[in-house]
């Protein structure tokens, strides 16, 4: 059948160009692209002409001739004479689960079906595009039905449809076989990044039970390891100022692009700018977040900490930073043993001294003191103390960083060395001043736990910590807060793991021992880097389940698919994840064709497995379970909607109870690190036998580390977000399709015209770990020697950056480093 | 005095997201091919979206969001040969699909490219067979008849306001009567400057835009205490 047609020529004289707009062949392309990559073997071909001529039962509860009130849909009318809309229409509320704002959506259902997405009217923000977009979600004519049995070759594209019992019993004897013959930890559970409570507590609820707390767990993650690592040692725990930025004088996005990633909280910093608060973009690439700052600064991708730790250089030797917070809040005062490099300990001055606790060196009795118990404490200085030779963490960081003039990380970082110190100037001079790092991309890096450190550093030198709109921003929400969560039958024995950027080598090398099964559930395997590895390790597998709601990229090599409810279709809870609210996760429709919910799903092969009392539960009371610590309800929640995890102290871990505005991070919480300060030199490290304090690190593959895959691939690669997408999330709805129908390479204008290129030719990106063909946009918009590529499509869209990315880690954090990633550019 | 209902968009706020043009999308249960409103942005390349170097030699990115404009002066309505797009006494160009012939003259006359045209049945995601995506009270069109933005006419009809406005996460979007001067668009319009577009043709729009604020070029403070802008 034929969709509209359509090439759109808009003359705009204010902006003087013509903007062409072909909006013909994208939904046919895309939706008939992805029916060719799957080639699906259905018993019953669902064609899309059927499908919305709406011949096909859906949802469950339509009934032709419907009861209720005639919807005057279908005619064409004049005039407004139908019915209100709240009268032919249930409302629910949700809440969007990715990994993004978690807003609360109102759901609208006339007739048990889906129609309209709306914002809570109580709630702060409105939710974007892709939260809408979720309508098409639920009814997507490639959405899976049915559980599928591969027939054929894995990743061959051949299924059977088969039905329930088959599939669970499949599962089920295949799980208890491989347990039983290879062990429990050679079934491998992963779930996908879902910021909800019940699918991925579920999936953790089974895999606990079925093999006894014996599991193979992953380490590190592909979003944030790095943050949370730099966040935990140095203050304690993550911070979220996303609600704080209206008040922020000043605020340096770094690496991050809130236009693109925080959509809905985007009125937040509209309203800080309106109030004069200055906006400064940090990014190889002139992003969406630049192109509303006061100031865009490019830099090298990977070298983002020797810009900051010239600012942390500067802001000392220039007396810039804030002397009372050094002293009483932060460990900058605490002896160092310099022989060894360690903190000394009470211990270690005094016979029954508390060895938990820290040193300083007390002016009052010109000696050295329990550092909380001081009279007169000295910033910097070198002493001996007990017979060592000691000298402060503050004066060992001004030494630290003392190589890292303006000059010099000018040379790495290729940001002008003027800029370096204005900023520095600039960041000192305000307050609030907010660093917004938001999972930055500059800690998707080897040096990404050193960047967050740094960025940390900067806020605790100038006492923008436990100030409303400062600190350093990471990410909204706070679920670590909360004391919600699903108790585990049997105490974790992890009995190995693997990084989660390596799944890929460590499936393919059988490490730390071979894995025989995966299960799967709603993950997008285009995101892993070195995506194409992954697939290949998982071709490796015996046996390979996958749980999702579209044929995507694991799917494709599962031996069992089974079809899960949407978020509309069950009852699930969010737990102040990416906002500081709890929010229930209504029904509102049942599931659509034979899915089922997650919960469903672990709970019949639960009862396959001897176990079914583990699940013994409706979704609701697992709900009022892992509220239990809270005073809450699934019941309350629904009535009382998204309640404020400040508002009572049984609501969050730190027992805080504040009125609505404002709540401050380190004044109404504490710093939860081992002394009980923000810590420059961190405890954690220093157990943990990493460097405690901050320095830069050279990027890994790059020009300076490995000058011999330089010469053949001599750009840099940074994966950006889109606005259409989280992650990998929403890759297939239409509305969203529409808008981009397809990936791309954006390239510096040099380097395009040193390989030929134009604007909007097709080009090949490439390395040694795979290759892509997109269109190239060439502009001055981003730096030379840089190229980036939006992130998100799937492998079968053949856009999929994952591909080429580095799947580097290392051991402090775990960290993704996928903008730690060479390439080459040539046209095609 | 009659209503006149307007549309203020601040170009400083608006992000470009599309939230407004998805939505409307969904409201209006607009076919798959087809927007009422979409987004324009002063940069090159396939989507129109790629940063060019700007008149201060630095890159930058404008985003417009292009709806109807609501002419008072409507071309359309005067290249329509049936009388089926008229001027509502509030300011809305309407359309009556019943009588639209689909000769597509208001979509020559339109210099604001704002009008699209259904060639064959609309075709939608998610589509059912008694009920359409959106807001009931929007009709369906059939095929053969033009459509465009109609300020959601049936919401601000029982007085709510147009699903692009209540759904901009950066809540850029203002909606009102600029006949009354007590309303918020009134009050808004009055502290800044705003345009509208291809406005020396005469269509007198009622959908006004302020522009992002100016970069300073030159710091006035040369003396090195502080940082300007540039």
């Amino acid at each position: 059948m034929e969709l509209s047609t359509r090439k759109a020529l808009f003359l705009c004289k204010k902006l003087h160009r013509i903007v062409s707009v072909d909006v013909e062949l994208i939904m046919k392309k895309t939706l008939k692209d992805l029916k060719n990559i799957w080639r699906w073997d259905l018993q019953m071909e669902i064609s899309r002409r059927r499908f919305l001529g709406g011949s096909l039962a859906l949802g469950g509860a339509v009934a032709i001739g419907t009861t209720g009130p005639t919807l005057k849909g279908l005619g064409f009318i004049e005039g407004a004479n139908a019915a209100p809309a709240n009268e032919q229409e249930k409302i629910t509320y949700n809440c969007c689960n990715p990994e993004c704002n978690n807003c609360s959506l109102q759901v609208h259902t006339r007739n048990g079906k889906l129609v309209r997405i709306s914002p809570n009217p109580n709630y702060y923000t409105r939710p974007c595009l892709r939260g809408r977009s979720r309508l098409q979600w639920n009814y997507h004519p490639d959405r899976l039905k049915y559980p599928f049995k591969r027939v054929g070759e894995r990743g061959e594209g051949k299924w059977e449809r088969i039905s329930w019992e088959e599939a669970l019993d499949t599962i089920a004897t295949n799980l208890a076989k491989i347990r039983d013959e290879h062990g429990p930890e050679k079934v491998f559970f992963t779930a996908g990044a879902v910021m909800s409570v019940m699918p991925n507590s579920m999936q953790r609820l089974f895999a606990n039970a079925f093999t006894k707390g014996e599991t193979t767990n992953t380490v590190g993650s592909l979003c944030c390891a790095s943050q949370a690592e730099a966040s935990n040692a140095s203050q304690g725990y993550r911070t979220a100022g996303i609600e704080e930025k209206a008040h922020s004088k000043l605020i340096i996005v770094w690496g991050h692009n809130p236009a693109v990633t925080y959509i809905p909280h985007w009125g937040i910093v509209a309203e800080a700018k309106e109030r004069g608060a200055k906006l400064i973009t940090i990014d190889p690439r002139f992003n969406e977040t630049a192109a509303k700052s006061d100031k865009w600064m490019s830099i090298k991708p990977g070298t983002d900490t020797a810009m900051a730790m010239a600012m942390i250089r500067y802001i000392i030797e220039e007396d810039l930073y804030d002397e009372k917070f050094a002293l009483e809040r932060s460990n900058l005062p605490f002896l160092v043993n310099e022989a060894t490099g360690k903190l000394v300990r009470h211990s270690e001055i005094v016979a029954d001294g508390n060895p938990d606790a820290f040193v300083v060196w007390d002016k009052a009795v010109n000696g050295p003191a329990h550092a909380e118990e001081a009279i007169s404490p000295v910033l910097e200085g070198s002493f001996t103390a007990n017979g060592m030779s000691v000298r402060t963490v503050f004066a060992r960081l001004r030494e630290r960083v003392s190589e890292f003039t303006s000059e010099y990380a000018s040379e790495i970082t290729g940001v002008p060395a003027k800029e370096i110190t204005d900023l520095a100037r600039l960041y000192a001079n305000t307050k609030p001043a907010m660093l917004d790092s938001g999972m930055s991309g500059a800690q998707r890096t080897n040096n990404g736990v050193n960047f967050i450190q740094s960025l940390l550093n900067l806020a605790a030198l100038t006492g923008n910590i436990g100030v409303l709109g400062g600190g350093v921003n990471d990410t909204g929400g706070f679920a670590h807060g909360t004391n919600a969560g699903v108790p585990m039958p049997y105490e974790a024995k992890v009995k190995g793991q693997i990084p989660t950027t390596k799944l890929g080598e460590y499936f393919l090398e059988g490490k730390p021992y071979p894995l025989k099964a995966v299960y799967w559930q709603g993950k997008g395997l285009g995101q892993v880097p070195n995506a194409n590895k992954v697939l290949e390790g998982m071709k490796k597998m015996d046996f390979v389940v996958v749980q999702e709601h579209f044929f995507g990229d694991a799917a494709s090599v599962a031996d069992i698919v089974l079809p899960v409810a949407t978020l509309f279709e069950r009852y699930d809870v969010m737990c102040a994840s990416r906002s500081f609210y709890y929010h229930l996760m209504d029904k509102a429709v049942e599931p659509f064709m034979e899915a089922k919910s997650d919960t469903w799903i672990y709970a019949e092969l639960a009862k396959r497995l001897g176990f079914g009392e583990v699940f013994d539960k409706t979704e609701e009371e697992f709900i009022d379970g892992i509220l239990k610590p809270t005073g809450l309800t699934s019941a309350s929640l629904r009535e009382s909607g998204p309640v404020w995890i400040w508002s009572d102290p049984k609501y969050n871990k730190y027992g805080v109870k504040r009125d609505k505005k404002p709540f401050h991070f380190f004044q109404d919480t504490p710093f939860n690190t081992p002394s009980g300060r923000f810590e420059f030199h961190t405890v954690r490290w220093e157990n943990r036998g990493f460097e405690p304090m901050v320095h830069f690190d050279a990027p890994v593959e790059s020009k300076e580390t490995e000058p011999e895959l330089y010469a053949k691939y001599p750009l840099s690669l940074v994966a950006t977000k889109i606005r259409t997408k989280v992650h990998s999330t929403y890759a297939v709805m239409p509305w969203l399709s529409e808008i981009y129908p397809k990936g791309w390479v954006t390239i510096n204008e040099e380097d395009a015209k040193a390989r030929g290129i134009k604007d909007g030719q097709q080009v090949e990106v490439f390395n040694d770990r795979g290759s892509v063909k997109v269109s190239a946009h060439v502009t001055a918009g981003i730096r030379e020697s840089v190229v980036s590529m939006p992130n998100g499509w799937w492998v079968q869209q053949g856009a999929c950056s994952s591909v080429l990315s580095n799947d580097y880690t290392f051991e402090q954090s775990w960290g993704h480093c996928l903008n730690n990633t060479l390439v080459q550019v040539k046209g095609v | 005095m009659s209503k006149r209902l307007a549309l203020l968009i601040d170009q400083d706020r608006c992000i470009g997201c599309w939230t407004c043009a998805v939505v409307c999308k969904m409201e209006n249960n607009v076919g798959l091919g087809n927007h009422w409103n979409r987004i324009l942005s002063n940069g090159t390349g396939e989507y129109g979206e790629t940063p060019k170097i700007g008149l201060d030699g630095k890159p930058e990115l404008v985003f417009q969001p292009t709806t109807c404009m609501h002419c008072e002066n409507a071309p359309c309505v005067k290249a329509c040969p049936t009388g089926a797009t008229y001027k509502r006494k509030d300011g809305i160009t309407a359309q009556n699909y019943s009588i639209c012939i689909g000769c597509r003259a208001c979509m020559a006359a339109c210099p604001y490219n704002a009008r699209v045209f259904n060639w064959g049945t609309a075709q939608q995601v998610p589509s059912f067979e008694d009920d359409h995506v959106g807001d009931a009270r929007v009709p369906s069109r059939p095929k053969g008849v033009v459509e465009k933005c109609t300020f959601c006419q049936e919401k601000t009809d029982a007085g709510e306001k147009p699903a692009c406005v209540t759904s901009c996460p950066a809540h850029a979007r203002v909606f009102g009567d600029i006949n009354d001067p007590s309303s918020e668009i009134s009050g808004l319009m009055s502290e800044s400057s705003h345009h509208s577009l291809l406005e020396d043709l005469g269509t007198k729009p009622s959908v006004f835009y302020t522009a992002p604020r100016r970069k300073l070029k030159v710091s006035y403070n040369q003396d090195g205490g502080g940082y300007l802008g540039e």
